[in-house]
């Protein structure tokens, strides 16, 4: 699913990644737990497709993703991989059905079928009910279900999550984890960077980052 | 990105910023109306200048003055200018570039004329300055009650009008021969002149469509080999005529009585025995594109060609609409650097926001096209505003010309003209310069990597 050789990322002369190499295999729940500025939210962004500018080789879902085109890349982050982030990312002047269907806009289109499996995934993440809503009247859970809920809209084999309880109560932190845990039940892979030991208690491996070396 | 969903995306970007978009809007619209208003006033001053006071595209070729100076100047004006024969004016005629030519000859002896009690109320005295045009130019055109031609009658012999019994006929007491009056044209120039000068200061009543019909028809005397000033050097005595006018033509002399060439051809053979067979011949070119090249092979043919003014005329208006144009396009350019800082800073607010679409799939090429989409909206609406802002003004100042400006000659209907190429062309060049502005900023939103989007 996802393999990576020696990984390294500097800004300047400040090294945050140095020659990280893992593998993630499908099905996986990884938690990726480190300090705070340990590269985490790095490597995150590496495996996914956001970062383009390291050392060393990432493929993933069988891409290497130095190879890829602009193009080709975007249509990566699409399609194949979905990302939710602690502060939840979610465009304020667009209802919740609306954001939820923003990845659409780039493949597809605004179609009507579109609207449907917005509401339909926001259903899934248990906010059916709010797919009118802006995110100014939604409560951070709510929040970061459509987020989930956007994240989901293609189908992705693989979910990347940046620390996605970090900005919610503990209530509501515990029922994402359990989302997650429900998603990762039904196949999908999901890597969480995270800081919070209750996330890595639901992981099927654990990996931690320590000045920027991978830990075991 | 589809065009539905790029459609859908700008629609909801600029629905919540709707004062930015309307301050854009507006920037670029007041340099648009600008724009379209002073290419529509140029186009429709040159319309009336070159269409019916100077009309390009006919070139009137004439004997050539001497412009070599010092001795051989000189010496070459001593022989006169080359004299333009008929054989001349066939080659001209000849030439590729050329659909019709007109041979004219000036009435070369003194005359006048009297008439035109029965239209404006008492008869106009005036010396007669008349120009002969061959009948071709005026073929066609819808003239009468008698055709514009060389007509000389039934030449019945007759010692009063009462013996001639073709109606219309009349008997001259020179000839004692039947004929009918001459047939004679004005130019719509002359008409003009008298609507705005004479008119005004004498109170006869202007020739309107009206007066122009009741034109038709009128008949007046003219007396051959003398005028209020002079007569004839032949020493011919001087005989009179009735000439009918038939209508007003474009292809008229401008400031002369036209008759048809045959009988100003005629009358000066009788009474200025050594003026030339022409004094001119108008050649109307294929295309305006020709004109260049006619005017050329005309001066290389040794004659020259009569300023009609339309080149200065033409050269004049282009240099107004292009000052008026550059300052139009000044604001233009303004109301496009405003949008390249308004799509700076719009692009500066939206970091993240354009992270989070490169996140879910939108590729460098979609932020771009998503940037200058917008600003493409912005001139399209911009464009449209400035160019409905110019109509409604080109429409007030119509109508208070109408009410308010008093008559002056080619006043026209409108001084505006608003064809379809100026509309869409305003359109494209607001768009163009919307988009211009924001090819910038929409480039660097392209660069901006998504992970340094998402961690602003």
């Amino acid at each position: 699913m996802i393999r990576l050789d020696g990984v390294t990322k500097s800004y300047g002369a400040q090294a945050v990644l140095r020659d990280v190499s893992l593998a993630v295999e499908p099905g996986e729940l990884l938690s990726l737990v480190g300090r705070s500025g340990s590269g985490k939210s790095t490597l995150l962004h590496i495996m996914g497709g956001l970062d383009r500018r390291y050392a060393g080789k990432a493929t993933v879902l069988g891409h290497d993703l130095h190879a890829l085109d602009d193009g080709r890349l975007a249509r990566f982050r699409n399609r194949e991989v979905g990302f939710v982030f602690q502060a939840f990312n979610l465009l304020d002047h667009l209802t919740a059905r609306e954001n939820v269907k923003l990845p659409a806009y780039f493949t597809d289109g605004d179609t009507p079928d579109a609207d449907a499996r917005a509401v339909e995934a926001l259903a899934r993440v248990g906010i059916g009910d709010k797919a009118e809503s802006r995110p100014s009247a939604l409560s951070g859970g709510q929040k970061q279900r459509v987020a989930i809920a956007r994240a989901l809209y293609h189908a992705p084999k693989l979910l990347l999550c940046d620390e996605p309880t970090g900005n919610l109560d503990s209530e509501t932190g515990a029922q994402i984890i359990e989302l997650f845990r429900a998603l990762n039940k039904d196949g999908l892979t999901l890597v969480i960077v995270t800081h919070e030991e209750r996330v890595s208690s639901v992981a099927s491996r654990v990996l931690r980052l320590v000045d920027g070396r991978l830990e075991s | 990105m589809t065009t539905r969903a790029l459609v859908a995306l700008v629609r909801q970007n600029l629905s919540r910023s709707r004062r930015s978009f309307a301050l854009s809007v507006f920037g670029i619209s007041v340099g648009i109306s600008s724009l379209t208003f002073f290419l529509a006033l140029s186009a429709g001053v040159r319309h009336v200048v070159l269409g019916q006071v100077f009309p390009v595209g006919q070139i009137e070729a004439v004997p050539s003055k001497s412009s070599v100076e010092g001795p051989i100047g000189l010496f070459s004006s001593l022989s006169g200018p080359k004299p333009l024969t008929e054989d001349a004016a066939k080659k001209l005629a000849a030439r590729p570039e050329v659909r019709a030519a007109y041979r004219r000859a000036k009435l070369a002896f003194p005359a006048r004329a009297w008439g035109g009690a029965e239209i404006l109320g008492k008869n106009f005295y005036t010396e007669l300055v008349a120009e002969g045009v061959d009948p071709a130019a005026m073929a066609g055109e819808s003239l009468g009650p008698e055709p514009f031609a060389n007509n000389l009658g039934s030449h019945a012999q007759c010692n009063a009008d009462a013996d001639c019994h073709v109606p219309g006929e009349y008997c001259p007491w020179d000839t004692h021969a039947c004929e009918p009056p001459v047939p004679a044209v004005i130019s719509p120039f002359i008409v003009e002149l008298y609507n705005g000068t004479i008119a005004a200061q004498t109170g006869l009543p202007k020739i309107g469509k009206f007066l122009a019909g009741r034109l038709r028809g009128i008949v007046f005397n003219i007396e051959l080999g003398r005028s209020f000033i002079g007569a004839a050097k032949s020493g011919v005595e001087p005989h009179q005529r009735k000439v009918m006018l038939v209508g007003i033509s474009p292809h008229a002399a401008q400031l002369a009585l036209t008759l048809p060439l045959g009988y100003v051809q005629a009358w000066n053979a009788q009474y200025a025995p050594g003026a030339p067979a022409l004094s001119s011949v108008v050649l109307d070119a294929k295309d305006g594109a020709d004109v260049t090249r006619l005017t050329a092979a005309i001066r290389e043919a040794g004659y020259d060609v009569a300023d009609s003014g339309a080149e200065r005329a033409g050269l004049a208006i282009t240099l107004v609409t292009l000052l008026f144009a550059l300052v139009s396009f000044a604001m233009v350019s303004i109301a496009a650097i405003n949008i390249a800082h308004s799509f700076f800073r719009t692009v500066a607010e939206r970091r993240r926001e354009l992270g989070v679409m490169r996140s879910v799939g939108a590729s460098a090429r979609d932020v771009r096209l998503l940037v200058l989409a917008e600003a493409a909206w912005i001139g399209l609406c911009g464009g449209a505003l400035g160019v409905v802002v110019a109509r409604l003004l080109a429409l007030a100042i119509d109508a208070a010309s109408r009410r308010w400006v008093p008559d002056f000659p080619f006043k026209p209907d409108t001084y505006f003209a608003f064809g379809w190429t100026l509309l869409a062309g305003a359109l494209g060049c607001s768009i163009l310069a919307c988009m211009l502005g924001a090819y910038w900023p929409a480039r660097a939103a392209a660069r901006l990597e998504p992970t340094e989007a998402l961690t602003s």
